[in-house]
């Protein structure tokens, strides 16, 4: 069994710290923007469930981590996307609230985009897991109820694999989660169950190409 | 009053039936009593101004009279081999100048246009049961044999909308309508006419052993809370004019079942074949268009709005329905979400944000709702958690309209009505009907300015369109070559064999979540391929639906296909009988996911809640152990079956060797194995 503690706050601490200082030296922010804030503005407004932890992108939604894209654009793309996203009005989410969130994707950025410093939380690799009683677990505990017998989503819940979300956010989801589904405590899914759980997730096949699949022919 | 003494008067002394010269049969009542039967042929207030009139004792006094027999036991006779050669002192048959009550009955039903009637058979309505086949030639209405009352209930709900007619259903006016009751409440609940005729005898003095069990003071009081109308004729004319005032109720906007209770003895006692009893015209009235003023309004906010949003649920009554919505949404360019419980606007049109519809509405600044269910909870979240919590999803500035018939008739009882939706205009009317105005008012107001506007806009949402749709194609890649078969794959096999056929999907129990798989792959664009959902969400409405709907698609070569789930088949599988019996052809896909599997996700919602583990989550909602054959099932009852598949690369072969088989006019059913969902 394995626990998150100091080493994630401490982790966490050195990101803000790195976010502050790039943003210091591009200017382009307002000097009252929070990392904190924004981090948990993004799991609250929902951003995690598409574009996952830290921003890296999930299945839903590609990564927005460490965007070349300049605050007012960053705003704009949310207040009026283009694809598939809600768009999130002033009152789900201000304007000072959006400059919290930029700063920490592109603090979230860091660590990737520079190959140094600590590593995100969210970005750890997880322990290892047990694919086959993963794939127990995941039946056993309804996983597939929602999100299908191969992690592929279904209508009550996103696709989670083969390429599942951070495994530190994974298991912040399913302890709190914060749409609809239920959560499930350390009593019924241990964290090391949830590793195996995971295993099986990253083991997921991947799908043929789409345009190579006569049925799927438009 | 003389009718209610003569009902209430019980009769005494024993019955006999007695046939005179040609005449009508009369009903001895022994001392004192009125021959009731005669009576009500006329109606109740012509017979009560004729009561004791010199010329009805007379008639009285004419009619032969049966010998009193004597009481008791010894009133049985002792068939002996004596008594079997002789003759009866009556002939028992109708006579040559006669009719029954229910061959009129008949005269007005089919004068309503009634093509079917669905009936398990029941001896409350054997008298026009009768008249159907032989005095109404079983054509037009033709008689289907069904083996429950739910499925004749639910077989006319799926029929009503592909065809846009009611279909009528008899059943008993007890047994069998506890039977019908699920499907009446399907059927209400999603506003679509079914004519519901149920049978009772109401004279207790003349109730066979069974029409004890089947007699009822108020037949129609187990549904009234959800049908729009009923009655209980007293008469033959008192019938007539209530089976049209029916018909029309039903089929005035918002639709919905009706209940016509048809007495035994009026079904039938003997009448005159000259007795002049005239069928009253039907005559449909226009459904109700909104106020001009209110129209108006509506079109100024659409006009003005950045992102109008479109919502139509219930909207398209008619084929016309989705056209008219296609024009104003091409005026406007603006987003539309289907809501689906009709087939409003086509899957693949540029316009067309079901697939991406919470966003839609987070961004809209103007929404309009058709004949929207749940206004709501379009614009609204319940977040189902140990603690439920409700959120507003769209910006609270948005001006919202409603335009629905809903406003126009509501009942207490059954919550159906949804909660209810604060909207800053509300316009009380048909959807449908109030589209022309709407569109020429927009048109009316729309200039240049606005046009570019809504060019930039319908360009954008055309763009969000495409990245859904190739969203969609990648989603259904995932897991594709699964065992169990995924539910994308099943759509995706199905929708490869059938997009050149003329096709319909009569019936997906998962219709009622938009973004269930055969609205995100296939190419929805005409009014009969989609039929929305059960409407009170009663299991048990897509079998026998899923036939009505075939019925009604039969007559015009189309194609019809189910996606069919195995806790839904298990209600009443004889429906599948009745589509082999009466050569419906309809290719029923089974999605056999082994569980009732919404009803496993709460369960387990519960145990996450509650903390107590989730390992036993499946007890109670699984169909396993044995595993159920649907295809052994199905071929018990005559219909070619394959299955059950497991393998995804089984499915095209098997599914192109029973689309030969519905080709040729008959059912057939493939069993596939599925996930969950």
């Amino acid at each position: 069994m394995f626990r998150f503690g100091p080493c994630a706050t401490a982790a966490v601490l050195i990101v803000v710290a790195s976010a502050r200082a790039i943003d210091a030296q591009a200017g382009q922010r307002p000097p009252t923007f929070n990392v904190a804030t924004g981090q948990s503005l993004y799991a609250k407004v929902g951003c995690e469930t598409c574009h996952g932890s830290g921003g890296r992108g999930t299945a839903a939604g590609p990564p927005i981590a460490g965007s070349a894209r300049q605050l007012p654009a960053f705003i704009a793309s949310v207040r009026k996307p283009t694809g598939t996203m809600p768009p999130q009005s002033a009152q789900v989410v201000s304007d000072q609230g959006l400059a919290d969130i930029h700063a920490f994707l592109r603090a979230a950025s860091v660590p990737l985009a520079v190959g140094r410093v600590q590593k995100d939380p969210a970005n750890e690799s997880a322990p290892a897991g047990r694919v086959d009683n993963g794939a127990a677990l995941y039946k056993k505990v309804g996983c597939y109820q929602c999100h299908a017998n191969e992690a592929q989503g279904g209508l009550s819940g996103p696709r989670i694999g083969p390429d599942p979300i951070p495994f530190a956010r994974f298991v912040q989801y399913i302890r709190n989660p914060t749409g609809e589904m239920p959560p499930y405590t350390e009593k019924v899914l241990t964290n090391q169950e949830l590793a195996d759980v995971y295993a099986f997730l990253q083991a997921r096949q991947r799908p043929p190409a789409v345009n190579a699949v006569p049925q799927l022919a438009p | 009053m003389a009718r209610s003494k003569d009902l209430k008067q019980p009769a005494r002394g024993p019955v006999r039936h007695s046939l005179g010269e040609g005449g009508p049969v009369r009903r001895s009542l022994g001392e004192g009593g009125l021959e009731r039967r005669q009576f009500l042929q006329k109606g109740a207030l012509a017979g009560a101004a004729l009561v004791g009139t010199p010329a009805v004792a007379a008639a009285q006094a004419a009619a032969p009279q049966a010998p009193a027999a004597p009481p008791g036991p010894s009133s049985t006779p002792i068939m002996t081999m004596a008594a079997e050669a002789t003759p009866p002192a009556d002939v028992q048959v109708l006579g040559e100048n006669e009719r029954c009550g229910s061959d009129y009955m008949m005269d007005v039903f089919k004068s309503l246009g009634f093509e079917y009637f669905c009936a398990n058979p029941g001896s409350s309505f054997r008298g026009l049961h009768e008249s159907l086949i032989n005095y109404g030639g079983n054509k037009n209405p033709e008689l289907l044999t069904c083996c429950h009352e739910e499925s004749s209930v639910a077989m006319a709900h799926g029929y009503f909308k592909v065809e846009g007619k009611p279909l009528a259903v008899m059943a008993h006016g007890t047994v069998g309508l506890q039977h019908a009751t699920m499907a009446i409440y399907n059927a209400w609940c999603d506003r679509v006419p079914v004519y519901v005729i149920l049978g009772t005898h109401a004279d207790a003095a003349l109730r066979r052993g069974a029409e004890w069990y089947h007699g009822v003071q108020d037949a129609a009081a187990m549904v009234r809370d959800y049908t729009k109308w009923d009655d209980f004729p007293w008469s033959l004319t008192h019938f007539a004019e209530s089976a049209v005032r029916a018909y029309r109720v039903a089929l005035t906007p918002p639709m919905a079942p009706v209940v016509m209770v048809l007495e035994g003895g009026l079904q039938e006692h003997p009448i005159p074949k000259n007795e002049h009893l005239p069928i009253p015209r039907l005559t449909l009235p226009v459904p109700p268009q909104g106020e001009a003023g209110a129209v108006e309004e509506a079109a100024r906010m659409l006009v003005a709005a950045e992102y109008p949003v479109l919502v139509a649920d219930r909207l398209a009554r008619t084929p016309n329905g989705m056209k008219l919505l296609i024009e104003l949404a091409e005026t406007l360019q603006a987003a539309v979400i289907d809501q689906g419980s009709r087939m409003n606007f086509p899957s693949r049109h540029p316009l067309n944000q079901t697939q991406r519809a919470r966003a839609a509405i987070v961004e809209a600044d103007a929404i309009v709702g058709f004949e929207v269910v749940d206004y709501w909870g379009t614009v609204n979240a319940l977040r189902d958690q140990l603690h439920r919590s409700t959120r507003r999803v769209a910006k609270p500035t948005a001006k919202l309209i409603s335009i629905t018939t809903a406003d126009l008739y509501i009942r207490s009882n059954y919550q159906d009505f949804r909660r209810m939706q604060e909207v800053d205009l509300a316009i009380a009317a048909d959807g449908e009907a109030t589209m022309p105005a709407l569109i020429e008012a927009v048109k009316r107001l729309t200039t240049a300015d606005r046009r570019r506007v809504y060019e930039e806009r319908g360009t954008k949402l055309a763009q969000a369109s495409r990245v859904a749709a190739e969203a969609s194609r990648v989603a259904a890649s995932y897991a594709w070559d699964a065992s169990p078969v995924s539910t994308a794959r099943l759509s995706a096999e199905l929708w490869a064999q059938i997009k050149n056929e003329d096709w319909s999907l009569v019936s997906s129990y998962y219709s009622s979540d938009m973004t269930n798989w055969p609205r995100r792959l296939w190419n929805f664009d005409k009014s009969y391929q989609w039929l929305g959902h059960a409407g009170g969400g009663g299991i048990g409405y897509g079998a026998p639906a899923s036939v009505g709907g075939a019925l009604a698609n039969r007559r015009h070569g189309r194609f019809s296909v189910a996606i069919q789930t195995d806790g839904d088949m298990m209600y009443a599988p004889g429906v599948l009988w009745t589509a082999a019996h009466h050569r419906i052809p309809l290719l029923s896909v089974m999605n056999n996911n082994r569980a009732y599997h919404m009803e496993l996700m709460h369960v387990q919602r519960m145990c996450n809640a509650r903390n107590r583990g989730v390992d036993r989550g499946e007890l109670g909602s699984q169909l396993i152990d044995p595993n159920i054959d649907f295809a052994k099932l199905a071929q018990s009852m005559g219909v070619y079956a394959e299955g059950p598949i497991a393998n995804p690369n089984d499915l095209g072969p098997a599914l192109r060797r029973a689309i030969a088989v519905v080709k040729r006019g008959e059912p057939a059913v493939v069993d596939v194995v599925t996930q969950a969902r």
